[in-house]
């Protein structure tokens, strides 16, 4: 078992470490981390370690993202261009610019 | 035997760590050892004469008599007749349990009060002997208050017991019960499992002793048969772990019937190797009552003390076994009434996650159901596989894994549609590498389909086992006396055999498993019926039956459902436009089934009304991505779309998020490159940019879905790479070129949809 998410909860904001593979099957482990995070933290989700992600999980950045705006919530995303294959699936589908995906996790 | 709730069983390789355990033990003659303890005397007699058949050592001297001449005679005058006469009138036909109920009988010889205990065994009647205690002067029987005797002791513990309205807390009662009324340094609890593992569940001990509570031990420590003994005997007693045993005589049985048995004889001596681990222990005095539910040992209360040798007469002994007896009782009530709930609670889990999977959207993931399915089986992790979706919770495994695991537990060759293992490591050595999250598994199937299953997961036990410390630094403890051991020593022994497995699945858990793959089979089918329909519907709509023929232009398709289900989230269109123009159009929509299709078909006819009525593809796609967001907040597809008059080859082309669209031309093949701007439904009020190119004569136009080149553990770019280099090696002429790359690229069993669409000038 490749996959899992690791909550950070030692900085300003929660960081959500995704490892593994992000697909139809894992993301709603994601999902449901998140939701367990309490609503007034920042949350950063950071993709740096993960593998692979799919259109299911994309969709989910996006949801999340957009729900946060309409909260008044902070979500950062996280994935340097060193991680190539999900970097270019972020890149490819215009999410870099839309989510503001930063190359690393600052303070 | 390191926990040692027991106090008479052996354990050679608790001291040693060298002999088999198993065969140390099962050598051990514990029922028969010709000695007991010097606390007391033993005799046995042949009724009703009472002849005098074997006898301890030291009966010689409580009977004023040397044991030759007691031996085969009747109880003799003076010491002899006070019992004789005690025991006169009592005996006669009188049952076993009878005569039983008449302990202790009170007798006083040479002065000394003494309580005699009898019983019936190998067709002797055994009378045992110890000194009585005045219940008063002693520590016992004086409870809370100071001047409670053990009956008034007993009379308000049989009214709390009753009152624990759980087992923990019933056996938490019984624990500090029995330590308040026997009067032990440590008292512990120790239970059971199937496999005759155990655990320490409740403990009242003395402050500054190190905890034992929640340590577990091998089944090894108390071997089968002392455990056969343990539940025909309920009580254990050793007041001094530093006795000299006292022979019995004869020493080789009697009548030549081999030596006594003395397995209900409380004043059996027990091995000098558990005595030598109760010193090393540092433990001075034991006692051990049973717990026996249904006629099987439940678990122990196992009773120590430090601080010297612990004798608690025999009425506090029999009060605490009544304890143990009603406790025993008790907990088998209020284990069949947990059983019961657990039935009504596993039921209503049960509906509730069949119908939370029925009404799910595809990205609410398992949503309500998902801690209902780990609740079901207490399960840490869970895979809903029905065909191409997969729903996950927990930790669960990946898919390619699931897939795996299932297969092997399902593949038993009795086709019982569910399997489990608590070692999944033993099927496959492979699967070691999955623990500790995973160590075993349960599945269950889903109709008859291979890829419909149920996949629970639990970690490895030994994670699970709250730990008090860390017992590996813990084994042994130098102190004045010289080494000591501790039942961690044996903790270890547990976590060793248990590693790489799970807490087994019980029967209870597969039957939950059958009930629920039967649930959601019913469920699959219900569904598959109403949307047949419906799926035969859409794809009319979506998937055109044939290209349309459109002047000027040579075109071809391919499409390919990913995973099983007929309608993906793929669509693409080819038009024409006034003026001679014809537009190409492909997209895919995040998500299969029938909510991807419907999202589809919304764009799609979006799509054809923007391009027919806006100046340029990038003006429609705009205008279908203020649309996406408007109407379709929740979901995102990448749309790319070219307008190409066939007449010059020119072509304007405009992407949302989509992969780079192919110019086929032999080794000439390329990709166009040019701006591109987000998925739809990414952004709203996002700009997108038309790129100007121009497609030769002969060159082909090919668009294409990320199914074709999409693969996990490789970027896009070399998929990318891959249909380059495999339309450089194909005619540059549709059809054919669509069937080779589907050929070449469109692996089985893929996840997704492909879809590939390519035009030549004509």
């Amino acid at each position: 078992m490749n996959f899992e998410v690791e909550l950070d909860d030692s900085t300003a904001a929660v960081v959500a470490r995704v490892r593994g593979e992000l697909d139809i099957a894992t993301t709603p482990t994601l999902r449901a981390a998140v939701e367990g995070i309490d609503a007034d933290r920042s949350v950063v989700i950071d993709l740096s370690p993960t593998t692979f992600i799919d259109s299911t999980a994309c969709r989910y950045f996006v949801q999340l993202a957009r729900r946060a705006a309409e909260a008044g919530r902070s979500i950062d995303f996280v994935c340097p261009a060193d991680n190539y294959e999900v970097w270019r699936v972020l890149d490819l589908l215009g999410l870099l610019d839309a989510l503001g995906v930063q190359p690393t996790v600052g303070e | 035997m390191s926990a040692s709730p027991g106090a008479g069983d052996p354990d050679p390789a608790a001291v040693d760590g060298e002999a088999d355990p198993l065969e140390g033990c099962a050598a051990e003659p514990i029922r028969v050892p010709g000695a007991i303890q010097p606390h007391g005397w033993l005799l046995a007699v042949r009724e009703p004469e009472l002849v005098v058949v074997a006898a301890s050592d030291n009966a010689s001297a409580l009977l004023d008599a040397p044991l030759p001449e007691l031996l085969g005679r009747p109880l003799p005058a003076g010491p002899g007749a006070v019992i004789a006469d005690a025991l006169a009138g009592l005996l006669g036909g009188s049952p076993d349990e009878d005569i039983e109920a008449l302990n202790p009988l009170a007798v006083t010889v040479g002065g000394r009060a003494l309580d005699a205990v009898i019983h019936r065994g190998s067709g002797l009647l055994f009378v045992e002997l110890e000194p009585a205690e005045d219940q008063r002067s002693g520590n016992f029987g004086v409870g809370v208050g100071g001047a409670l005797g053990w009956y008034q002791q007993l009379r308000a513990a049989l009214h709390r017991l009753p009152r624990a309205s759980s087992v923990s807390e019933l056996v938490d009662e019984l624990t500090d019960l029995v330590a308040e009324l026997t009067g032990f340094d440590r008292v512990m609890t120790y239970r059971f499992t199937p496999e005759w593992d155990g655990e320490v569940i409740a403990e009242r001990k003395a402050p500054g002793l190190e905890p034992f509570l929640g340590l577990r031990y091998p089944a090894t420590d108390i071997p089968a048969q002392a455990r056969a003994l343990y539940t025909t005997n309920w009580l254990r007693l050793i007041p001094t772990s530093e006795y000299t045993p006292v022979p019995l005589v004869p020493s080789g049985g009697t009548d030549g019937e081999g030596p006594l048995d003395l397995s209900g004889a409380m004043l059996r001596s027990v091995s000098p190797v558990h005595l030598e681990y109760l010193r090393n222990m540092g433990v001075a005095a034991s006692m051990s009552v049973s717990v026996v539910i249904d006629g099987r040992l439940w678990g122990l209360i196992a009773c120590h003390h430090y601080t010297g040798p612990h004798r608690p007469p025999y009425r506090v002994r029999a009060a605490a076994e009544m304890l143990a007896r009603t406790a025993s009782i008790l907990l088998a009530q209020r284990e069949m009434a947990d059983r019961a709930e657990r039935r009504a609670e596993r039921g209503s889990l049960r509906s509730r996650a069949i119908a939370a999977i029925a009404a799910r959207r595809e990205e609410d993931g398992t949503g309500a159901a998902g801690e209902d399915l780990l609740g079901l089986v207490d399960a840490s992790g869970v895979t809903v596989r029905l065909g191409g979706t997969a729903l996950a919770e927990g930790a669960a495994l990946d898919l390619a894994d699931a897939d795996a695991v299932a297969a092997a537990l399902l593949d038993d060759g009795e086709q019982r549609g569910v399997g489990a293992t608590d070692h999944l490591a033993q099927l496959d050595p492979r699967w070691a590498g999955l623990a500790p999250e995973v160590a075993g598994a349960l599945a269950v199937r889903v109709g008859d389909s291979p890829d419909r299953y149920v996949l629970w997961t639990r970690p490895e036990w030994q994670r699970e086992v709250a730990w008090a410390g860390d017992p590996r630094h813990q084994k042994a403890q130098r102190s004045p006396a010289g080494l000591r051991l501790s039942p961690r020593s044996s903790f270890e022994v547990w976590v060793e055999r248990v590693g790489l497995r799970s807490r087994p699945w019980d029967p209870a858990d597969l039957d939950e498993a059958l009930d629920l793959g039967r649930g959601l089979s019913d469920l699959v089918l219900r569904r598959a019926f109403e949307q047949s329909e419906v799926t035969a519907a859409l794809q009319r709509t979506l998937l055109l039956e044939g290209l349309p023929a459109i002047r000027g232009i040579e075109s071809a398709m391919r499409y390919l459902p990913g995973g099983d289900q007929p309608v993906g989230g793929d669509w693409f269109e080819l038009l024409s436009l006034p003026d001679g123009l014809c537009a190409l159009a492909i997209g895919d929509v995040a998500g299969h089934g029938l909510m991807a299709s419907a999202v589809t078909a919304q764009l799609r006819q979006g799509l054809r009304a923007y391009l027919l009525r806006e100046e340029g593809p990038e003006q429609a796609l705009a205008r279908l991505n203020d649309l996406a967001n408007w109407v379709l907040p929740d979901d995102i597809a990448t749309t790319l779309v070219a307008v190409l008059d066939p007449a010059d080859g020119r072509l304007r082309w405009v992407s949302a998020g989509h992969v780079p669209p192919l110019v086929a031309a032999g080794a000439g093949s390329r990709y166009l490159g040019g701006s591109r701007g987000p998925a739809l439904g990414v952004r709203a009020g996002a700009r997108f940019d038309a790129t100007a190119d121009r497609l030769a004569p002969g060159e082909v136009l090919v668009l294409y879905s990320d199914g074709l080149i999409e693969r996990r553990g490789e970027s896009i770019d070399d998929g990318l790479r891959r249909l380059r280099e495999a339309a450089a090696g194909l005619p540059a002429e549709p059809e054919a070129l669509c069937q080779g790359l589907v050929e070449r690229l469109a692996a089985d069993g893929r996840p997704d949809d492909v879809t590939v669409l390519a035009v030549r000038r004509a």
